[in-house]
């Protein structure tokens, strides 16, 4: 995790919720801007940096956040189409990263996708 | 804060974005610090009710999700051209109801939200119905609206001020103890009308980039926490609606922060002219066309020139097509170089700082009005 070096450039096909199901329901491809940005963590981060996806859990709630090698949460991923199916996968034990597009101290926007997919 | 409003598919093309938003869960993810609790009313589908519900969860909210059948989606093609929406006359879904001291109700298509309460925040949305046309009751109100939603909801008057007195004389807006109109337009200018009172222009504050999707539903819900919650007057709460007006379109970010950290730097007034320069190649030709129609509807004069030929000191938008020619590209540079202001939009060229010193030259195309039309105050 962390870095650019093993990053490879992001392809241009994007998975939507409409393809998820026809094939595995876990490969995951999203391209989104997180929602609550830490400023302090990501001012650490650079694009093309993978971030790692975990999830929060503050039963009931669950939050699905990108965080940086060192733990720092970036921000959530929220309020897309397949945040459900995304939880669900997770909680499978699913891998996923997400590399950084754009990092500014007032937007992030990366790829999620399953980590071996990077 | 109660909130109700709908929960939409958003998809738009130049910048990319797809979300699952609308008014109602993106004005409740905006509260989501300074409203912590804050409750959700809406209409989902099957297909994404489940993901509304995580997506509240995930920020600590709740919601109350009414059946839907079918998806509703919005498509963009930019910011300010709506490409694609569902139908308003779909068959309607059972109401929903709502009793509560404050709500924040947004206007939806597939369905209602009957509120009764004290004081109620309503924003029109692209729905039509008035407030009280669906039963709904209150003896505080006020109604949140752009000038086309106003124009849309009373087509017969003439000008908006007509409107406005339209709706202060009207039999279930005149019962009312209070009540205001919070009116926005197309580059997020607010005006308080107060039933009796003078016209407030909202001051409005300078953003670095301009998300226009989903302002509204913004303005509506910094206002609606200032003055449901924070019990402020009017004139202080579209105040506090302006800036996180402006907190939310740099970026479209979310959640609102508490008030201190909401933006403070006041912005200018419309420039009176404009040129608009772009090479006789330019392949932005739609572009062009409906960003004419639009700064004529703002009552703006402005220049469109193909030829790169002349140069003006009025603020300048220049677009560069991704297959210009280093020849063209310094023509355009040339002619733009006396502009007061210079904003460089491109939607693939390369390289343009260096033809273009002290410009901004900007890939999202929102944004670059915004910067054209909008001047931070110094």
């Amino acid at each position: 995790m962390g870095g650019s070096s093993s990053a490879k450039p992001a392809s241009s096909r994007r998975r939507t919720r409409e393809d998820i199901g026809k094939g595995d329901p876990c490969d995951i491809d999203l391209e989104i801007d997180l929602v609550g940005l830490q400023p302090n963590a990501v001012a650490t981060i650079v694009q093309g940096e993978l971030l790692a996806v975990g999830l929060i859990e503050m039963p009931p709630a669950v939050s699905v956040v990108c965080k940086t090698s060192d733990g720092q949460v970036v921000g959530s991923l929220s309020a897309f189409l397949g945040l459900t199916q995304l939880i669900s996968c997770i909680n499978r034990g699913i891998d996923y990263r997400a590399m950084v597009l754009v990092a500014s101290s007032t937007r992030c926007s990366v790829i999620v996708r399953q980590a071996a997919a990077f | 804060m109660i909130v109700a409003g709908g929960s939409y598919i958003e998809h738009c093309q130049y910048p990319y974005w797809r979300r699952l938003f609308g008014s109602g869960l993106r004005a409740a993810l905006a509260v989501q610090n300074i409203s912590p609790g804050a409750e959700l009313y809406t209409y989902a589908p099957p297909d994404y009710a489940e993901d509304v519900l995580a997506s509240l969860g995930g920020a600590g909210l709740r919601g109350q999700v009414s059946p839907a059948v079918e998806r509703m989606l919005f498509k963009w093609l930019h910011p300010y051209q709506l490409l694609e929406y569902p139908d308003s006359r779909m068959d309607q879904l059972p109401d929903i109801e709502i009793s509560a001291p404050s709500v924040l109700r947004f206007g939806m298509l597939e369905g209602t939200a009957r509120v009764h309460a004290t004081r109620v925040v309503y924003s029109l949305q692209n729905e039509t119905e008035g407030f009280f046309a669906n039963g709904s009751e209150a003896d505080e109100l006020v109604m949140v609206a752009s000038e086309r939603e106003l124009e849309r909801m009373l087509p017969d008057a003439t000008t908006g001020a007509d409107r406005v007195a339209h709706l202060f004389e009207h039999g279930d807006y005149a019962k009312l103890n209070r009540f205001a109109i919070l009116l926005r337009n197309e580059l997020g200018d607010v005006t308080l009308h107060q039933r009796g009172g003078a016209v407030v222009e909202v001051v409005t504050y300078a953003a670095e980039s301009y998300f226009k999707i989903g302002s509204g539903d913004v303005l509506a819900a910094g206002f609606a926490h200032a003055w449901l919650e924070e019990g402020l007057t009017f004139e202080a709460a579209a105040d506090q609606g302006a800036r996180s007006l402006a907190w939310f379109v740099q970026d479209g970010r979310l959640p609102l922060p508490a008030v201190h950290a909401l933006p403070t730097r006041p912005i200018g007034s419309f420039p009176a002219r404009v040129r608009i320069l772009g090479s006789e190649t330019i392949e932005m030709g739609e572009l062009v066309r409906t960003t004419v129609e639009w700064l004529e509807g703002l009552g703006i004069s402005l220049t469109v020139e193909l030829d790169g030929l002349s140069t003006s000191p009025v603020p300048a938008l220049v677009l560069v097509g991704a297959n210009a020619t280093i020849d063209e590209i310094a023509e355009l540079a040339n002619s733009s170089s006396a502009a007061s202001r210079r904003i460089v939009f491109s939607n693939g060229a390369k390289w343009l700082s260096s033809f273009f010193p002290g410009a901004l030259v900007i890939g999202d195309y929102a944004s670059a009005l915004y910067h054209l039309l909008r001047k931070p105050s110094e």
